[in-house]
């Protein structure tokens, strides 16, 4: 059954690929917009489909209006208004297929192309493993889930859920009509799309072989394979939409088209309704606009489009949470704002651990961001070229404005990050930036006839590339089984997604039972009974609570009809005492309690440590406040 | 040929200071992974590790 499930999902996601292209180009052919090859116009309006998509499920999703219903007739209302969209598909397909199949491309070109998709196959059917990504099992795909029975996706006892944008809307419709996997198959269908806009870009600036490498550099990188595979996070939908506002500005500046202005402002407006740090992506692709133009009506008319793409998110979080930054903004617009502990704990959260706005860190970042990226966000698993060829960036054609853009936006992007936030995984927009411009370095100079650099060029990519192959098939080895159906769904989430046993012992022993529950832990995408999470470092209720007395946490429970709190295997530290003084009061008592087993430190490492869950029930019947 | 080779020896510098900066960067970026393997590859093969 699992195979044939596998592939009615990935059908799903190439029907939801050709309605979201079929729009785009009919959009595109109505605006009179026509790219230089039926390939590029192909990506374009994959681009166009779905940011049209997106923001229609997230309008939706927004006010809890995206079900199964609603989530088939938008696409089927696309569908329609697509019309004669499905025939210049399918021409383009076909045109795309006949270059691809001519006699004079060599059988080397044909095989290097196959096993690049054979790659983005093989990535495809790693997503295809049920949801066990951190953050995802968080945030990304409970804000949705959580969506369901309430006004509203976000939740103040889940404050992350206010970082959620428009790529998530995809998540929305994933879980909509009826699969988590067809979410995680939308994310991967972002990574193919950026990698083949990464070989457009890269197409620009160096020829095909060298641009295949690139796109299979890209695609391999182990950052990627796991954003697109199995992390849930849709944030490389970020990366597509910035390759094609670069593509699109460049066309724009050469041509000064209004058009081509208008389609690279959507782009960038949809990198920035992803996510907040997205509009320093929005703000470059304006702010280059005027650079290369010296046109203010230029520049007005991306930033507005960007604006109108990107805004939805910003006026949800402003609606709900008074902020449209939440909860960054909140105390420069004099709202009440998040306890001190959580507030912290959030922008904690959002560096990296050795986050320090000094000179010599500043300078030392783009080095240790590579060379140490355990200690920043993950820049490790980007890999070492960007940073290795850097000295041969002085030979890319800056002349050409494709190199100038993506150089500009690549450049602003990684200085605002620097001195933000120092995550090396909030580089992911950039990357098909950043390497495509290394790789044009290398090529540009190895084109001088320097010998040496180029066998070490060469040499340093195969060996990258052998590397990243080699860790994705090991990463990927714990997901293909049940993927293809060779483990069952409960022996993977038993061994593989983070405090998944103690969700299921909450569910087995709460599931029918009336109240709700509390829970300290994070990941609980798979709690299936009603819950408040009081986390204090992501929920605003908990995050007051800290330093309180046993009384204010007792209004809390009631308040909220708590019923049952669970220790997995304590209380988190700011509510322990409170929490203990209730438990020798035996106003919460013991009812049920079990041994599961669950990550010790970063999944990666496998390491398993034995944790006793335990459920209390709050007692309904004592009056009075704790002494 | 005197002037040729004065010519080339800054091409030749050039190149030598980038294939040590190649070797350095490969070099510590691949070291950085030595726990990870430890972690997945087989006591054989990772006990005489770096």
């Amino acid at each position: 059954m699992a195979p044939l499930a596998t592939l009615g999902v990935l059908l799903s996601v190439a029907a939801i690929f050709a309605v979201a292209t079929s729009f785009g180009l009919r959009i595109l052919a109505w605006s009179r917009i026509e790219a230089e090859s039926p390939y590029e116009t192909a990506l374009f309006a994959a681009g166009l489909g779905f940011l049209a998509l997106e923001l229609v499920a997230f309008a939706l999703a927004s006010v809890a209006f995206l079900h199964r219903g609603q989530s088939l007739a938008l696409l089927i209302a696309m569908a329609l208004v697509a019309g004669n969209g499905w025939a210049m598909l399918a021409r383009r397909v076909a045109a795309i297929w006949r270059s691809e199949a001519k006699p004079s491309v060599s059988p080397r070109w044909k095989l290097a192309r196959a096993a690049l998709w054979a790659s983005g196959a093989f990535a495809m059917l790693t997503a295809m493993a049920p949801l066990t990504g951190s953050d995802a099992l968080r945030y990304h795909f409970t804000t949705a889930l959580a969506a369901r029975g309430s006004r509203s996706p976000l939740r103040f006892d889940i404050l992350h859920s206010f970082f959620t944008g428009e790529g998530h809307a995809l998540i929305a419709l994933g879980l909509a009509l009826g699969s988590d996997r067809i979410a995680l198959g939308l994310i991967c269908a972002g990574g193919l799309l950026t990698m083949a806009v990464v070989f457009a870009l890269a197409s620009r600036l160096m020829p095909a072989a060298w641009a295949w490498v690139c796109a299979a550099t890209f695609l391999l990188t182990p950052m990627v394979f796991w954003q697109i595979s199995v992390s849930g996070a849709p944030d490389i939908w970020m990366s597509f939409f910035t390759a094609l506002a670069v593509l699109a500005l460049a066309r724009a500046v050469r041509d000064d088209n209004s058009r081509w202005f208008v389609l690279a402002g959507l782009f960038a407006g949809a990198v920035g309704g992803a996510k907040y740090t997205g509009w320093f992506v929005a703000a470059a692709v304006v702010l280059i606009c005027w650079v290369e133009t010296r046109s203010a009506r230029r520049m007005f008319l991306c930033g507005v489009c960007a604006f109108l793409a990107g805004f939805l998110p910003l006026l949800r979080n402003f609606g709900v949470g008074g902020d449209p930054f939440f909860p960054f903004l909140m105390q420069r617009l004099g709202r009440h704002t998040l306890a001190p502990y959580t507030f912290a704990a959030i922008v904690r959260d959002t560096r990296s651990s050795l986050f320090r706005l000094t000179f010599l860190r500043l300078l030392g970042f783009p080095f240790r961001v590579t060379l140490d990226g355990g200690q920043y966000g993950l820049g490790q698993l980007f890999g070492p070229l960007v940073l290795a060829f850097a000295p041969l960036l002085v030979f890319v054609p800056w002349r050409k404005p494709v190199a100038r853009m993506a150089g500009f936006v690549w450049l602003l992007f990684f200085a605002v990050t620097a001195l933000t936030t120092q995550m090396g995984r909030f580089l992911l927009p950039v990357y098909p930036l950043a390497l495509a411009l290394a790789v044009a370095g290398a090529f540009e100079a190895s084109r001088r006839g320097w010998r040496v650099v180029r066998v070490a060029c060469v040499a340093t990519l195969a060996f990258f590339l052998l590397f990243s192959a080699g860790a994705d098939l090991m990463y990927a080895r714990d997901f293909l089984p049940v993927a293809v159906g060779l483990e069952s769904r409960q022996a993977f989430l038993d061994k593989m997604a983070p405090d998944y046993q103690i969700a299921a012992f909450i569910n087995g022993e709460l599931g029918g039972r009336p109240g709700k529950a509390m829970v300290f832990f994070q990941h609980v995408y798979y709690l299936r009974v009603p819950f408040v999470a009081a986390d204090p470092t992501d929920s605003r209720a908990a995050g007051e609570l800290v330093g309180q007395g046993p009384g204010k946490l007792l209004d809390l429970l009631r308040r909220q009809n708590v019923r049952w709190v669970v220790k997995s295997p304590g209380f988190p530290p700011g509510l322990n005492d409170a929490a203990r003084k209730l438990e020798e009061e035996n106003i919460l008592r013991p009812v049920a309690s079990s041994e599961v087993t669950d990550f010790a430190g970063d999944r990666i490492y496998r390491r398993r440590e034995n944790i006793r869950v335990v459920i209390l029930q709050v007692e309904k019947n004592r009056t009075g406040r704790p002494k | 040929m005197i002037a040729g080779e004065k010519k080339q020896l800054p091409s030749r510098l050039w190149q030598a200071l980038f294939v040590l900066w190649l070797l350095f960067v490969n070099i510590v970026f691949y070291l950085q992974f030595r726990a990870l393997l430890d972690s997945r590859l087989p006591h054989w093969l990772t006990r005489w590790h770096l």
